[in-house]
């Protein structure tokens, strides 16, 4: 496999709050290889929108600020890339697509106008070129009568035929990453996996690599190949999203496809994570979950573990990681 | 579009009919008795009995009321107690004064405010942010007659770079009609300016944090794109409404800038009339007022619905 064509190492965002400058993504790694579905999975604040924002470099300054690691696009550190050159790359190589489609387009700007603007700028089409291309993609994503669709304004359209469009805007220049922020998790229940469907048949049909953050990891196993798992700012885990349901390496993973209903035993209560995820300025000494971990040891309350390969690709960050007996999903 | 515009003004029409009551009953108000006046001091009471007879002033209040609501209905104003001349046409001859140096106001402190509010809210704390912050106090401080005077003594007397009072058409001299409104139109814009750049400044500041800003990032546009395209059409929509108030109190301002500027506008004429106890004229001035404040009006809801498509007909 040719080299991956993201890879975040050793990523460190601080935000300042109300106690201080406080570091909620602490050493996060992630890549993601051309044609590749990565999930990015995690409690919420557990940190993925703000890394997945670092890769588009738009995290909000002030209060946050990229502190550390390197971001490479296809060989090149984004996050030292003058101004103007990361702007050819967001919307053109790398786009996304947010949680909410009815506050994450615009709504003074038609349909049409919002996607064909950003072919325009990028690939330098005309008006009316443009226009077109904005048809080709709401056609593409299934919105029915699409050339009638395009003069017609955000609330004129319904929640999933929002994220529809959201994610035709994106897709509008062809790019070779889409980064999707928990696109479904607005939906109801039958629009989601009609929105994760075209996802995926999407990013098949056209080549491109898809990192994919949602806290569901009934959505990961339809959709990725492979998962990293966030927990208090940190990756935790990362592993094909086959090992990861059969074999996790982490007791947070474990905890998570517990909590899965899909899982669940029926007529038994769902099992749920006790306690909270910990806040940026309260990170526990040690490892970061052993406040909530039924294995933890003393060990594990004074000694930070790093992340490391068990084998295969498979990474997990716990002491006891060859110690303790995990349970999968199957 | 054309069915909204003929529906507003259609229900506009009750109001229409309280104000001429208001208006109407101004006569019955007002000190002083306009055939006195008429008939000057030294008229015996048989001749001032007899030209308010003329005038119909003795008549039960309803009748006078149907009367001239009938004429006014028809463009017959009445007849200036002062000059003889019909009501309208004085109107319609002062009309374009106050009409261009509202207009030019209203202009100014859009210029002002539109990139004031843009920069400040986009970068709330910052330098620039604080002086305006500043400068929209002051300016919201100064009483317009203050500035006004200032402005007369300053550019007009002292360096003689305007005119100090007067006004030129600009059907006769575009220079000159710009010459001699641009003090008076800054005089009565600098307020609205003031509110304008706040409010806008609030808009902006709320509507950079949503979410369609960061969507509009994420495409690579440039940040000017950014705040002036996507942001701020939504920023206007909460100014568009202030911009209506504004227009209407600014139009009140007309009086006392005309005033100070010696302008021969409504303002000015509104003064006068009262001075003069020229009753058909105030009455014709605040009929004058409220029809332009309802077209006013009307022009801020169609542009409201410019600036957000949801309220727009369909
Ligand atoms: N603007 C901000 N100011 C201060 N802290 C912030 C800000 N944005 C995010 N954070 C903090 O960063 C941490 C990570 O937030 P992030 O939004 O990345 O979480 P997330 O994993 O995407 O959660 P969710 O599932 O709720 O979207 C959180 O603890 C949050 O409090
Ligand atoms: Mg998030």
């Amino acid at each position: 496999m040719a080299g991956p064509l993201l890879d975040i190492e050793g990523l460190n965002v601080d935000f300042l709050t109300d106690q201080g400058w406080v570091t909620v993504v602490r050493d996060v790694s992630l890549s993601v290889a051309p044609g590749e579905t990565v999930g990015l999975v995690g409690e919420s604040g557990s940190g993925k929108t703000i890394t997945s924002l670092s890769v588009m470099r738009l995290v909000p300054d002030p209060p946050g600020r990229i502190t550390g690691g390197s971001i490479r696009f296809d060989g090149r550190d984004l996050l030292t890339l003058p101004e103007r050159a990361m702007r050819q790359v967001r919307g053109n190589d790398i786009a996304m697509v947010f949680q909410e489609s009815m506050t994450s387009l615009n709504p003074a700007f038609t349909i049409g106008d919002q996607i064909a603007e950003a072919v325009r700028h990028h690939l330098g089409l005309g008006r009316r070129a443009a226009v077109d291309r904005a048809v080709e993609v709401l056609d593409l994503v299934g919105i029915p009568a699409p050339r009638d669709r395009v003069d017609h304004y955000p609330h004129e359209f319904s929640g999933g035929m929002r994220q529809r469009a959201a994610i035709a805007m994106a897709l509008a220049c062809e790019p070779r990453l889409l980064i999707a922020d928990e696109p479904t998790t607005a939906l109801d229940v039958t629009v989601q996996a009609q929105v994760l469907e075209l996802l995926r048949s999407l990013q098949q049909r056209l080549g491109m690599a898809m990192l994919f953050i949602t806290h569901n990891l009934g959505v990961v196993a339809d959709v990725c190949d492979r998962v990293s798992v966030m927990y208090a700012g940190q990756v935790v885990e990362v592993a094909d999203v086959v090992d990861l349901f059969e074999a996790p390496a982490h007791p947070y993973t474990e905890g998570l496809l517990r909590s899965m209903p899909q899982l669940g035993v029926r007529g038994e209560p769902l099992a749920t994570i006790p306690g909270n995820p910990p806040l940026p300025w309260a990170m526990p000494e040690g490892c970061r979950f052993h406040p909530r971990c039924p294995y933890a040891t003393d060990a594990c309350r004074s000694g930070a573990p790093a992340l490391t390969e068990r084998g295969g690709g498979h990474f997990s960050r716990c002491l006891r990681l060859a110690e303790i007996e995990l349970t999968g999903a199957v | 579009m054309l069915r909204f515009v003929l529906q507003r003004l259609l229900a506009t029409i009750p109001l229409l009919l309280i104000v001429s009551l208001l208006v109407f009953s101004l006569v019955l108000l007002i000190p002083g008795d306009p055939a006195f006046q008429l008939a000057g001091e030294d008229a015996t009471p048989e001749e001032v009995e007899a030209i308010r007879e003329a005038m119909g002033l003795n008549d039960p209040v309803m009748v006078r009321y149907v009367r001239w609501l009938g004429g006014v209905v028809q463009g017959d104003l009445g007849t200036s107690l002062f000059s003889d001349q019909p009501v309208l046409d004085v109107l319609l001859e002062r009309l374009p004064v106050t009409l261009s140096l509202a207009v030019t106001a209203i202009l100014i402190s859009l210029a002002i405010a539109i990139p004031a509010g843009i920069i400040t809210g986009t970068r709330p704390g910052s330098l620039a942010d604080r002086v305006v912050t500043v400068g929209s106090s002051v300016g919201l401080a100064v009483p317009n007659f203050w500035l006004g005077l200032m402005l007369v003594l300053l550019l007009a007397i002292r360096h003689a770079w305007f005119p100090a009072t007067g006004y030129v058409p600009i059907s006769d001299s575009v220079s000159g009609w710009w010459a001699h409104i641009v003090l008076p139109a800054f005089t009565l814009g600098l307020a609205a300016a003031a509110i304008l750049t706040r409010q806008l400044r609030g808009a902006m500041v709320d509507v950079m944090d949503q979410d369609y800003v960061r969507t509009a990032r994420a495409k690579g546009l440039p940040e000017r794109a950014v705040t002036v395209k996507h942001a701020f059409k939504n920023a206007a929509i909460p100014m568009v409404t202030i911009l209506g108030v504004q227009t209407n109190s600014l139009l009140g301002g007309t009086i006392i800038v005309e005033q100070i500027f010696g302008m021969p506008g409504i303002g000015q004429l509104a003064v006068a009339s009262v001075f003069t106890r020229d009753l058909p004229m105030i009455q014709g001035v605040v009929i004058m007022a409220v029809v332009v404040a309802v077209l006013v009006n009307l022009l801020v809801d169609v542009s409201y619905g410019y600036f957000n498509p949801k309220v727009r007909p369909k």
